[in-house]
């Protein structure tokens, strides 16, 4: 396939085909080369805390589970019996000692190693001596507790891929004392439109004034958004596609105003004024091709098929954090007064998001809108550091840069 | 299912605190008035602190862990207030008809108080795409749970302190519900 001809680039415009939010082949062709050969995050690490505990999840199309091995270590096996290829554990989460094939009783270890295959005495002495388990991802990686995994042995480094994102998501976790979290049950989303609208969106800082109207016309009258805010702060774009929306924190609630300047008063005290100001400010960032970090949320997206996608967000506990201060988190979540918050499926906000994705879906019908632009700001992007480009707070440079990559990694 | 009640000049008569039929009527009163988009006169429906509830898990704490809907009076009232002021999501608003059957009282500790069970199935529908482009759109979708309502009574009247909706796929991913259930 030639990928080239999808992603038109010139000195003052960037055009995406329309075939890659329609089209079955390129869909899959993604799934290879982004999620499945690329790092694809699979689980966070507190959904596993102890020995033997499990969580099924995906890999672009390939199913997985994630598990916690006697050792203690975490391990990413493809779900699917090495016998005859029956999925082996069907429970989203839970804990075992084995997992045992429903099909012919074959067994696996805690870590996906081989236990038991049935019958031996029915097979000639040596076979299936090259069945060492459940097939192992090529390669895991743990960034504060985000599990990301990679079926490409010869995928490239980590910190290559990150690049210099990775001050911005320490920024995030560092929120917490101890520097890690723990995810709450998620909320679950579906929606009919293709993956890379709602990838899209977490940094588009345009869209809010016109598709979130009546979300901040809501929150005005009832007195928990403050207009005179303004739109203010930046846009940022990185070479491994990932992106950052940037705003002053305006909408914090006056009932949990002062839990909140107490909360970036211990944040200061413990990294310095500078640092303390900096992590503080509210970002949207997005770590490609499937991690949103919210506000206070982790955002997964996970695609079914080329039009359909379902969006899980699970609300974080700072660990370490006074239990305060998280309480005031989690009514800000569960009560929506933030306007990036709330129930992705009944909240004020996501809500209107979602029909957006499958209005937009609507339009492509037919391939003869074959263009999507995404220029807005091109003529003035800027580079303070290598791999990293930042634009004014609504401009379309994360969305290019996210374009870039992809056009990279789809080649 | 019948406690005593002392009406006037102290004479103890044996009366239900809420039948079966008249809770029934309560039920198909609110369900007409979402069906018909008196959502205003709906919010009257509950107690002051009355809880409107999807839980994706009615074992745990909904301060806690996350729901599909867990709104106090606040939260309804900006609910309502968004679907009247161009909620995109809403823009048209859907239409909804509620089926209720399988009614049941039960009485609980408190004499004001009691709980209705019953089951309910959601027909939505979002009219305005003649042209089924938009998938989703246009097209009938059902919603099906088991309710569980905790009724106060105040007077006369009988007000919702807890509305829970069970759905039967409250585990899965789902699609917008930008409606009242
Ligand atoms: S397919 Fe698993 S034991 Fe046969
Ligand atoms: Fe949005």
């Amino acid at each position: 396939m030639n990928t080239e001809a999808l992603i038109k680039e010139t000195e003052d415009d960037f055009r995406v085909h329309s075939r890659i939010y329609t089209d079955p082949e390129i869909f899959n062709l993604e799934m290879q080369k982004l999620f499945e050969e690329g790092w694809c995050y699979v689980a966070h690490e507190s959904e596993v805390p102890n020995v033997g505990d499990f969580r099924t999840s995906a890999v672009g199309r390939i199913p997985v589970i994630v598990s916690r091995g006697d050792d203690g270590k975490v391990y990413v096996n493809v779900n699917a019996c090495r016998h005859r290829g029956t999925v082996v554990c069907r429970e989203e989460r839970g804990n075992t000692r084995f997992f045992v094939c429903p099909y012919h009783g074959w067994s696996y270890k805690r870590d996906g190693t081989i236990n038991n295959i049935t019958d031996r005495d029915n097979f000639p002495d040596d076979w299936g001596k090259d069945i060492k388990g459940l097939i192992a991802a090529d390669h895991i990686t743990n960034y504060r507790g985000m599990i990301f995994a990679s079926f490409n042995p010869d995928v490239e480094s980590f910190d290559t891929h990150m690049g210099p994102l990775k001050k911005y998501v320490d920024f995030w976790f560092d929120h917490a004392v101890e520097g890690h979290v723990r995810v709450l049950k998620p909320w679950r989303a579906l929606y009919q439109g293709n993956w890379k609208f709602q990838l899209e969106n977490s940094t588009d800082g345009w869209h809010a004034r016109y598709v979130h109207v009546s979300a901040l016309k809501t929150l005005t009258e009832f007195g928990e958004y403050n207009s005179n805010v303004g739109w203010a702060g930046c846009t940022r774009g990185f070479a491994g596609g990932h992106g950052i929306l940037e705003r002053p924190r305006g909408d914090i609630p006056p009932e949990l105003k002062s839990t909140f300047d107490m909360f970036q008063q211990e944040l200061k005290s413990k990294y310095g004024d500078e640092y303390g100001e900096d992590m503080f400010v509210r970002r949207h960032i997005t770590i490609f091709p499937n991690i949103q970090l919210m506000e206070f949320k982790l955002r997964i997206i996970q695609p079914v098929a080329v039009d359909q996608t379902i969006v899980y967000e699970f609300p974080v506990e700072l660990v370490g954090t006074s239990s305060e201060v998280n309480e005031s988190i989690r009514t800000r979540l569960f009560k929506e007064v933030s306007i990036s918050s709330g129930s992705p499926v009944s909240g004020m906000v996501n809500a209107d998001d979602v029909e957006i994705y499958a209005r937009t879906q609507a339009g492509l019908s037919g391939g003869h809108m074959a263009w999507l632009r995404f220029g807005r700001g091109i003529h003035r992007e800027k580079s303070e550091r290598e791999n990293e480009w930042s634009g004014q707070d609504m401009d379309e440079l994360p969305q290019r840069c996210l374009y870039r990559k992809w056009l990279k990694a789809m080649s | 299912m019948f406690i005593s009640k002392v009406v006037e000049g102290n004479v103890m008569s044996i009366l239900p605190l809420l039948s079966r039929h008249e809770a029934e009527e309560f039920l198909f009163k609110e369900a007409r008035l979402i069906d018909e988009d008196k959502l205003e006169e709906w919010l009257t429906l509950f107690t002051e602190d009355g809880i409107y509830w999807l839980p994706y898990d009615d074992t745990t704490d909904p301060h806690e862990e996350t729901s599909i809907i867990y709104d106090d009076s606040r939260q309804r009232e900006k609910r309502i207030y968004q679907l009247r002021h161009k909620h995109l999501a809403q823009d048209p608003p859907s239409r909804t008809i509620h089926f209720i059957s399988n009614v049941e009282v039960e009485e609980t500790e408190t004499p004001t108080e009691v709980i209705v069970l019953c089951n309910s199935m959601v027909t939505e529908m979002r009219p305005g795409d003649h042209q089924y482009l938009q998938h989703g759109l246009s097209k009938p979708r059902t919603l099906s749970g088991r309710c569980k309502y905790r009724l106060h009574q105040e007077g006369d009247d009988w007000k919702i302190a807890i509305k829970q909706v069970d759905l039967i796929d409250r585990d899965l991913p789902l699609e917008n519900i930008t409606f009242i259930i």
